[in-house]
């Protein structure tokens, strides 16, 4: 229990926590987009900020980054800090593009956890979402920022798994 | 920890992420694999009807008589088929054949002889079922799986989205005369796919595209007919009709 209250105090649980929340929110995003690229890439083509060439290429890559990141927090996996930065460029790309879009009128289909809605979604609808999109975002890039700048009282980062085990066996102890 | 680690990090996911999803890529089945370098002419491009509001909506029409004036493409059918019988096809529309399609999703029909940016000329649903009557090939750009849902019948699939449009192109051509008139067709609105055919279309040769605007939420709207067809995907326009 005192460990467990240490680790809390320490900042160690509640950046494993935020880390695991963001990671199932990234691994659950890339889902649609792997089972569907075709209609991810129609989605990206929407926004109409991407080059011609370049949109196959995000359709492909994108969700594959957002899984591996995804699962690299999850687990715990060491380079989770190197995962929560990039989780926070995307995050930052995606504010981006959906906040142009909406400053120039152009509404666009998230496209964020599920298949293309467009077609069933009026205008109103879209500028709302959007909308949201951009808070929520806004919301996750401050747990981005928790995970990746939170430094424990020791002035250490949180420790990789690795790092944790291994207590120093007593001098003189015999080798197994 | 150094930031040069932290890059090293990032690098290492990204590389994973890559490799495991060209080798993903490459071995998923056809109809979901995309070309890695695609060829989307206007990406940067907004349709002035999605960056505008939409003028308002006309008043109802009467199913009787057509709306607007028909598109010379359309007479010079009738002519050519004056005398022919036209084959009728059933005209239910099944309930579950489509997406559910908002009021607002219905925008005003083109106006008469106007001219899509690639060229083609846009046509109405009183043209376009002119054309269905006279057994005009109408072409589906939306994706498979929509058009399995519901179609106009007879429309071939033909989504600009997947990798095998070249193919289907290149079937297109050994079936149909370049110059035969022929529809082509998405959701409407801020559709831009059956442009985006229309351009691929018009590339390979064909000189007598319509682009029917409005698209299949307004052919729906009419209740016109409409065919289901389950795993179109393999075998395009042999869906069943709904009765």
């Amino acid at each position: 229990m005192k460990l467990l209250s240490d680790k809390v105090t320490a900042g160690k649980l509640p950046v494993r926590l935020v880390e695991v929340i963001l990671g199932v929110v990234f691994a659950y995003a890339s889902y649609h987009k792997i089972a569907d690229p075709v209609d991810f890439a129609h989605m990206v083509y929407m926004y109409k900020m991407t080059p011609g060439s370049l949109i196959n290429l995000i359709a492909i890559y994108l969700p594959w980054i957002e899984l591996v990141t995804g699962i690299v927090l999850i687990f715990g996996i060491p380079g989770r800090r190197g995962a929560a930065l990039l989780t926070g460029l995307m995050l930052l790309v995606f504010m981006g593009a959906i906040g142009f879009n909406l400053a120039r009128g152009h509404p666009v289909d998230c496209g964020c956890f599920e298949g293309s809605g467009t077609h069933t979604k009026t205008r109103e609808q879209l500028f709302g979402e959007m909308w949201w999109v951009l808070i929520r975002d806004a919301g996750m890039l401050l747990m981005v920022g928790f995970a990746f700048f939170w430094r424990p009282r020791s002035g250490r980062l949180p420790e990789e798994p690795g790092e944790e085990k291994a207590p120093l066996e007593p001098a003189g102890a015999p080798a197994a | 920890m150094k930031n040069g680690c932290i890059f090293t990090e990032c690098a290492v996911i990204l590389g994973v992420a890559v490799a495991v999803g060209t080798g993903f890529h490459l071995f998923r089945s056809e109809k979901l694999r995309i070309k890695f370098i695609g060829h989307y002419p206007g990406a940067f491009e907004i349709a002035k009807k999605s960056a505008e509001q939409p003028p308002p909506p006309p008043p109802p029409p009467d199913p009787n008589t057509p709306e607007e004036p028909l598109s010379p493409g359309v007479v010079d059918m009738l002519e050519k088929k004056r005398g022919t019988q036209a084959t009728t096809v059933s005209i239910d529309v099944s309930k579950d054949a489509a997406e559910p399609i908002s009021v607002e999703k219905v925008e005003p029909g083109p106006a008469p002889g106007s001219v899509a940016k690639s060229g083609v000329p846009e046509i109405g649903v009183e043209e376009a079922y002119e054309f269905f009557k006279n057994d005009a090939p109408f072409l589906d750009a939306r994706r498979t799986r929509f058009y399995q849902q519901g179609h106009i019948p007879r429309a071939k699939p033909m989504s600009v989205w997947e990798a095998d449009l070249d193919k289907r192109i290149d079937d297109l051509i050994k079936e149909f005369p370049s110059d035969l008139a022929m529809v082509i067709y998405c959701t409407g609105g801020d559709c831009e796919d059956s442009h985006m055919l229309a351009g691929k279309l018009k590339t390979a040769g064909f000189t007598n595209l319509h682009i029917f605007l409005e698209g299949f939420p307004k052919w729906v709207a009419k209740k016109y007919p409409v065919e289901k067809s389950e795993g179109a995907g393999d075998e395009p326009a042999g869906g069943e009709e709904s009765h």
